[in-house]
């Protein structure tokens, strides 16, 4: 096999279509990675990424097509159209790529040393078995995995998200490929493991010099590690150069507009795009809250046992010392049960009309105190007090009670939704004992001040967009007009573009509706967005506490600094990337 | 690629509904009238290769094998369409109970579920039919509690995973209560792929419906059904294959009708694969 050699590119593609079923999905004229050479490639869902990504490793799925060219070093005849058998010669090995989701891309039943072994012996890159062994176990240290010889003999399940995602850098990197391919490899992770990850690509990657084509919908993430940034619309390119200038200083609308967007902590009043937009958005102006500036009293030295958000307006929801375990998961039938996460002992009021956010991570217990405030569970110890009524000790009447006063918005728009019911069907569902008219009625105004229209009623969930079915979710949490809306992390599916249309949405239905908004998220922007308190979250108990601002800039506890530090921000990323691209010139 | 499975889902359903409209036009038509009386044995006419007189030619009885067709399709249409009802019945309740429910009641549900699973179907019928007679009402229903189990954990395997999804807790948090959450969110959700199991079973059915009759314990010599014209056409198997060949293929067209009306319909009654507006 002849090798390409530098100055030959790492990638290089030319005249690119890709195409299924008679439509074109993606056509790119010219693409070319020089060794290297970090590009980003950024862009919306259905813009084309995956599916660049996809051609690369000759991956696309039956029934979708490629035409043009794609040269890969290492490989000496074109991508396209080369037989299987050549392309599993150079996949793994000259190039290889990181998937989004780590549990799904390892083999549950494999040991990860004997994944990461198993890709060394597809490809003969090691002498003997021995080697592969050592090999194995310098790739672990090498992507910062604590006692390799351990990690190597673990299955996936017992690895945390972020060292799954380790253990398949180390897979990707095993034989040292020219090029690296990274679809989304830090959007399935929490923030603080993000940033790690993305520290830990960017160093490997400078070590060994190798290629990467980073695909991302997150132009900070982009900014912070590529030098060269593609902007994909509909599968078409419609902007590229150096990241400081691309991101920088955008000139095409579409880029502007996802920049500005990318940016959902900002104060709206900025307009992000104007009439003649690419994402069709009337311009924004700044909605007055209903809820007035609060006064918070300091939190205690203690942040466990009492955090109290003073106020003159009533409490709406009281926790106290609220309490929630699971019973641990049994290992086998005579192990004693594992104490299992959950809710460590919270006190927090929430006066009504106040927009409260609850930031942490995963596995932080935000999403059994969710469960709690929704009156879908019932806390161990504690109490947790809804509109007066004490949780804990409700008959099933006042607990029906409770829930008719609260509603919630979901993360994943695609669950969200029952499939096989109308949009009309979905809106009345939490409407008991109404005619159909009436019925009908009320969805058609919801659908309204949800910025929908009514022609939806009668379509499917399917035929919308992620951020129109979360605004048929907020329809019908708002269709009994509660007091509470809890939304659950209701942006970070969404596009970018989306995510500040929605938020706004939020905000300004809190307003009309005079609701009091609890907002979770992992992400501190969006809470930053359209929140006045804030409750940080980790490991079950409150962190820290009090107004927004506050917290996000002058942060007392430890862990909500490294939140906010890791966080990343788009403006912090190109000062960066200009630095680094003025110390390489 | 939305639109490209309508076409396609409806061209299956229609190919499948004429396959299958054959052996059912042909059982009733059996009720009123047959080429010839397909029960007393005329040993004249034994084993006549196809003609003008029997198309496709006689049994070793002397019968003529279309109206034994015709007459069996009754049989075996019937058989198969009552235990599958039987089956949908048990199973499908079960299956949704026990995934809404979880805990003790899934349990229970569930390992009773695998008792029945695990005692083999064919001795199953073997003892409805010791016990109440070799006759097809007792094959029909042995064969419908056999099936049910597997409409019991495949019910219950898309309930669970329905169950998880958000809009069910959004329904409870409106405070819906289980029977509409069973009714609206988890029956239309899981029918795709009960309507497949369904074509599947009905299938089997007609197939243990022939192993039954071949046994001895089905459908009572001299009523013919296409399982017993197996059986009668095993022993001359070398010397007349013919007798073999056209009850199988009866089995054989219906069952393919059958799964592909299951394709189908799984295709169709799915909004996701149906055309826009």
């Amino acid at each position: 096999m002849t090798t390409l050699t530098p100055p030959y590119p790492t990638l290089a593609i030319r005249d690119l279509t890709v195409s299924a079923d008679g439509a074109d999905l993606l056509h790119i004229d010219s693409l070319t990675i020089h060794p290297g050479e970090r590009v980003g490639l950024i862009g919306e869902s259905g813009s084309g990424k995956t599916l660049t990504a996809l051609a690369v490793m000759g991956l696309l799925a039956d029934g979708v097509t490629a035409t043009g060219s794609i040269r890969l070093h290492g490989l000496p005849i074109d991508v396209i159209g080369a037989s299987e058998r050549s392309l599993s010669a150079v996949r793994g090995a000259a190039v290889s790529m990181v998937f989004q989701e780590p549990m799904t891309a390892l083999n549950p039943l494999m040991t990860v040393g004997a994944q990461i072994a198993e890709v060394m012996r597809q490809h003969r890159t090691q002498p003997s078995r021995s080697a592969v062994a050592e090999a194995t176990r310098a790739l672990l240290a090498r992507v910062e995995l604590p006692s390799p010889q351990t990690i190597a003999r673990s299955y996936p399940h017992q690895l945390s998200g972020g060292q799954r995602q380790r253990v398949v850098l180390a897979m990707a990197l095993a034989n040292k490929p020219a090029l690296l391919l990274c679809d989304e490899p830090t959007t399935a992770l929490d923030v603080t493991v993000q940033a790690q990850m993305i520290g830990l690509i960017d160093e490997l990657v400078s070590e060994s010099a190798t290629s990467l084509l980073f695909v991302t919908h997150d132009l900070a993430v982009a900014a912070s590690l590529c030098d060269r940034i593609v902007v994909l619309r509909r599968g078409v390119v419609v902007e590229e150069g150096p990241t400081a200038q691309v991101l920088g200083n955008p000139t095409h609308p579409y880029t502007r507009a996802l920049v500005a967007a990318s940016d959902v902590s900002a104060t709206p009043t900025t307009a992000l795009v104007t009439g003649a937009s690419p994402f069709n958005v009337s311009t924004t102006s700044a909605s007055p809250t209903s809820a007035s500036p609060t006064t918070v009293s300091t939190t205690s030295a203690s942040p466990t046992v009492f955090n109290s958000i003073a106020g003159t307006a009533p409490a709406l929801i009281e926790a106290r010392d609220l309490e929630r375990l699971y019973p641990g998961t049994r290992r086998s039938l005579f192990a004693s049960p594992t104490p299992g996460r959950g809710l460590h002992p919270v006190s927090f009021d929430v006066r009504a009309g106040q927009a409260v956010g609850i930031v942490g991570e995963s596995g932080s217990g935000k999403s059994t105190l969710v469960r709690l405030l929704a009156g879908l569970d019932q806390p161990t110890s504690g109490s947790i007090s809804i509109a007066g009524i004490d949780l804990a000790t409700a008959t099933p009447q006042q607990r029906r009670a409770v829930r008719s006063t609260s509603a919630m918005v979901f993360q994943d728009p695609a669950s969200s939704l029952d499939p096989r019911m109308t949009v009309a069907q979905i809106i009345a569902e939490p409407l008991h004992d109404i005619s159909r008219a009436e019925a009908e009625h009320r969805a058609e105004t919801m659908l309204a001040s949800v910025k929908l229209t009514p022609d939806a009623l009668r379509r499917y969930p399917h035929q919308f967009s992620g951020g129109e079915r979360q605004r048929i979710s907020i329809a019908r949490a708002l269709v009994t007009s509660p007091e509470l809306l809890i939304a659950d992390e209701p942006v970070s599916a969404l596009d970018v573009s989306v995510r500040a249309r929605v938020l706004e949405l939020l905000d300004a239905l809190a307003a009309e509706y005079q609701l009091t908004l609890v907002l979770v998220s992992h992400d501190l922007a969006v809470v930053r967005r359209i929140c006045d308190t804030v409750l940080v979250m980790r490991d079950g108990t409150i962190v820290e506490s009090g107004p927004t601002d506050e917290v996000y800039l002058n942060a007392q506890h430890g862990y909500t600094r490294a939140l906010v530090a890791a966080t990343p921000i788009l403006r912090g990323a190109l000062d960066r990337a200009q630095s680094r691209a003025a110390a390489t010139s | 690629m939305i639109r490209r499975h309508t076409p396609r889902a409806n061209r299956t359903i229609l190919v499948a509904t004429i396959l299958l409209a054959l052996p059912v036009l042909a059982a009733l038509v059996s009720l009123v009238w047959t080429p010839y009386n397909p029960i007393p044995v005329n040993a004249g006419e034994r084993m006549l290769a196809p003609g003008a007189s029997h198309p496709l030619g006689t049994d070793s009885f002397g019968r003529d094998i279309v109206s034994l067709l015709m007459y069996g399709a009754r049989i075996s249409l019937t058989v198969g369409f009552v235990a599958v009802a039987i089956a949908l019945v048990i199973g499908v309740p079960v299956g949704v109970l026990s995934g809404m429910r979880g805990g003790r009641v899934d349990q229970v549900l569930m390992r009773l579920t695998d008792v029945v699973l695990a005692f083999p179907a064919l001795l199953l019928m073997i003892v409805f039919g010791a016990a109440f007679g070799a006759n097809t009402t007792s094959a029909t229903i042995a064969l419908g509690i056999a099936a049910a189990p597997a409409f019991a954990r495949l019910s219950r395997a898309g309930t669970l995973q329905v169950m998880s999804r958000d809009y069910i807790t959004a329904a409870r948090s409106a405070n819906r209560g289980g029977l509409y959450i069973a009714r609206r969110h988890v029956l239309p959700n899981i029918a795709s792929l009960i309507v497949v199991q369904a074509s599947v079973a009905f299938s089997m059915a007609v197939l243990s419906e022939a192993a039954l009759s071949y046994l001895g314990f089905g459908a009572a010599p001299p009523t013919p059904s296409w399982g017993r014209m197996l059986q009668e056409g095993q022993a001359y198997l070398y010397n007349n294959p013919l007798l073999v060949l056209w009850p199988g293929l009866a089995i054989a067209l219906t069952v393919l009708a059958l799964n592909l009306l299951g394709d189908g319909l799984r295709d169709r009654c799915d909004p996701r694969r149906v055309a826009q507006r």
